[in-house]
């Protein structure tokens, strides 16, 4: 079974010294200073490394009150620099579910229901080497299950001008699933993906930049899900996600918004919207010199069904595509979340957020959403600390 | 050929500077070092106010009436210092250069509250007026300063001089504003000491630097000192008087002109803002409060507190 793809880094404020470099290097005959000198790297031997342990809790409920799953997982992040332009990343994470699998509609009583106890090990390790105007990155990940194995490796290279001003990304990934059933124990099958993605990030002006990004993917092999009864997907599937962002820095306020849209399609019939606000802003403190950073955040999504979705299983026959999953439905959801991030002392800080999220088939544009679903609710929380060195 | 480390100083823009390189022989060495005392003093030539022909003289000079052509380098010099101008909310202004008619470090006496306000007229980086290629003085009497980022900028350009003629390590220091280029062969960071200020020939720090620029500020480098009240040049560009919260702030930027430009805005908007503009910044910092004490964002310093 699959899980939800948890958390994200912490942006940068948008300051006023890089409102001053990004004028510095605009200065003809200054354009050629590096201007991506890690700060710490500047600085002797120590700085660029770091350290974030957090802890994750996810819980969902659907129709009325029932706690349908919840997640457990503690995740831990290193990033090293080795030598001056070689850095390595690395994290690991123990997700530890339980609860009920979805439970459907009506027309599909007595099907699941059953508890389900799991636990997940992933882990991704990634080194890049920086040269003058370009870096190389190469990674890998692993993720084990009692019924699910993914391993994935990729490849991915910047390139920026001079100024730093423009940078242009390009990867390519590969990935190998291979899928179980702790209720078949005869099944094993076999899925494999291939990613392509191309970005640009550009800076627009002293207070603001813009990102977009697209990705391509493409998988092969067994793509329905095990556990559902009646459940039959074509053996492949392509997918295009397209994601655009800007980000403003207003210096009366002395924060930053980051807005992004995405939209998803596939050769399933499935196409979505995503709209993303979040607000960051940096808190002072009187007494000593620790400041809060507030991030709060609001996300819409929109999706529309897989062509062979539907709620009512017809009379099969062996050809034709089918499934309930929910996934697949065409339905909205709303997010609301915040997270504060607070320095401790020198190099170690803490990381709180919370995040409320609401999916029915209301919310859905774009048309109604598939009958007969149940909204659910979920609350994710996270805690956690980071020390940089 | 094993590398070594060659030294030299030299006089200009008005203080003591040094070159350190490692280079393969003296020969090699004497020839940088000529090139870059020959920047350092076309910059001097081009944009000191002390010198008539300069540019910035001429446009001093014609205050009031013309709208002299600038260059591209210089035209980029001035929309960096309005960053600057908008980010410290005014404080920060090359027009505020004037201000030393009022102020006589040498003579040792405080201006009353009139000579500085009638100085004030004079003063505004709302009255440069601006088109492409060229700009003017709106205020007969206005004078445009670049002595607050000059010797910055100058430490920029001849690092960018020297790496392009593949140069790996070499330390510049222009008058305490210092610009490293690469660690030194052994992989080992070049040290930088921060004068205490209130021993001039004392540091209280050091800061290992292996990349890029580091300035300081001070209220100790030009001031007096008047019933325990002191009185640094370091002007705010609204009130006309010297600020008076912070003894020194230390900044490493990439960019020395950005570090440079970071310290002063930090001593013109006081500890709490300037604590809040570094710590944005990611760069690293040192502080040195009006009680003396250190605020700084990196374990790499070892002072006496």
């Amino acid at each position: 079974m699959k899980r939800k793809r948890k958390s994200e880094g912490v942006q940068e404020v948008y300051a006023c010294a890089r409102l001053l470099c990004s004028a510095a290097f605009s200065i003809p005959g200054l354009a050629l200073i590096d201007n991506f000198a890690l700060p710490q790297q500047a600085l002797g031997e120590s700085g660029g490394n770091e350290v974030r342990f957090a802890f994750f809790n996810y819980r969902e409920w659907q129709a009325g009150n029932q706690q349908r799953m919840h997640v457990n997982a503690p995740m831990l992040y290193v990033k090293s620099l080795v030598e001056r332009s070689t850095e390595v990343e690395g994290s690991f994470v123990l997700d530890s579910i339980s609860g009920a699998s979805p439970l459907y509609h009506d027309t599909l009583s007595g099907a699941s229901g059953r508890g389900i106890e799991d636990e997940r090990t992933a882990g991704t390790l990634g080194i890049t080497q920086t040269f003058d105007r370009f870096s190389v990155t190469v990674g890998g990940a692993i993720s084990n299950e009692d019924d699910y194995d993914s391993n994935a490796g990729s490849f991915e290279t910047k390139v920026w001008d001079a100024s730093h001003n423009t940078i242009l990304n390009f990867g390519v990934s590969l990935g190998r699933d291979r899928i179980s059933s702790t209720n078949d124990s005869t099944l094993d099958e076999d899925r494999s993906t291939t990613g392509l993605a191309l970005g640009l990030t550009q800076i627009l002006d002293e207070v603001s930049i813009g990102q977009t990004n697209i990705t391509y993917s493409s998988s092969d092999g067994y793509q329905s899900d095990p556990y559902k009864s009646f459940d039959s997907r074509p053996q492949s599937r392509q997918a295009v996600a397209w994601l655009t962002r800007y980000i403003r820095y207003f210096s009366d306020a002395d924060g930053s918004l980051h807005l992004d849209y995405r939209y998803y399609q596939d050769n399933w019939g499935v196409h979505a919207h995503t709209v993303e606000a979040r607000w960051y802003q940096v808190l002072g403190s009187e007494l000593d010199d620790r400041f809060w950073t507030l991030i709060p955040r609001l996300r819409f999504y929109s999706q529309c069904k897989a062509d062979y979705y539907d709620n009512q299983f017809p009379a099969l026959d062996e050809e034709q595509y089918y499934s309930a999953d929910q996934r697949l439905s065409g339905f909205g959801s709303v997010l609301l979340g915040i997270k504060a991030e607070r320095e401790l002392r020198a190099n170690l800080g803490l990381s709180l957020s919370a995040d409320y999220m609401q999916q029915r088939g209301l919310l859905k544009i774009e048309g109604p959403g598939s009958p007969g679903l149940s909204p659910f609710s979920a609350i994710f929380f996270s805690l956690g600390f980071y020390l940089k060195f | 050929m094993a590398i070594q480390e060659f030294r030299d100083s030299f006089k200009a823009m008005g203080s003591r500077n040094e070159l350190s390189a490692f280079c393969r022989n003296k020969v090699e060495f004497q020839s940088l070092f000529r090139g870059v005392v020959g920047i350092i003093s076309d910059i001097e030539a081009t944009y000191s106010r002390f010198i008539p022909t300069s540019i910035v003289s001429r446009i001093n000079l014609a205050a009031g009436s013309d709208w002299i052509d600038i260059s591209e380098e210089l035209s980029g010099l001035l929309d960096y210092a309005e960053v600057c101008w908008h980010q410290s909310n005014g404080l920060f202004d090359l027009t505020s250069g004037v201000l030393r008619h009022a102020w006589n470090f040498e003579t040792k006496r405080p201006p009353n509250q009139e000579e500085v306000e009638e100085l004030l007229p004079y003063i505004g980086w709302e009255k440069v007026e601006r088109r492409p290629g060229r700009v003017k003085l709106a205020v007969k009497g206005m004078q445009l300063d670049l002595g607050g980022v000059g010797k910055e900028f100058a430490v920029d350009k001849v690092l960018i001089y020297l790496r392009e003629r593949g140069l790996p390590s070499a330390m510049l220091n222009l008058g305490g504003d210092i610009g490293v280029l690469g660690p030194k062969p052994d992989g080992s960071s070049w040290q930088i000491g921060i004068r205490d200020p209130r021993a001039f020939t004392e540091s209280i720090a050091t800061i290992a630097l292996s990349k890029g620029g580091l300035a300081t500020s001070g209220d100790y480098e030009r001031f007096f000192e008047l019933d325990g009240k002191r009185f640094c040049h370091i002007l705010n560009a609204k009130t006309g008087f010297p600020v008076q919260e912070l003894q020194s702030v230390s900044v490493a930027a990439p960019s020395c002109l950005v570090a440079g430009s970071l310290t002063t805005i930090s001593m013109l908007v006081g500890r709490e803002k300037a604590l809040e503009l570094l710590k944005q910044s990611a760069f690293p910092y040192l502080i040195i409060d009006s009680k003396g004490a250190m605020h700084s964002n990196t374990q790499n310093h070892c002072g006496h507190i």
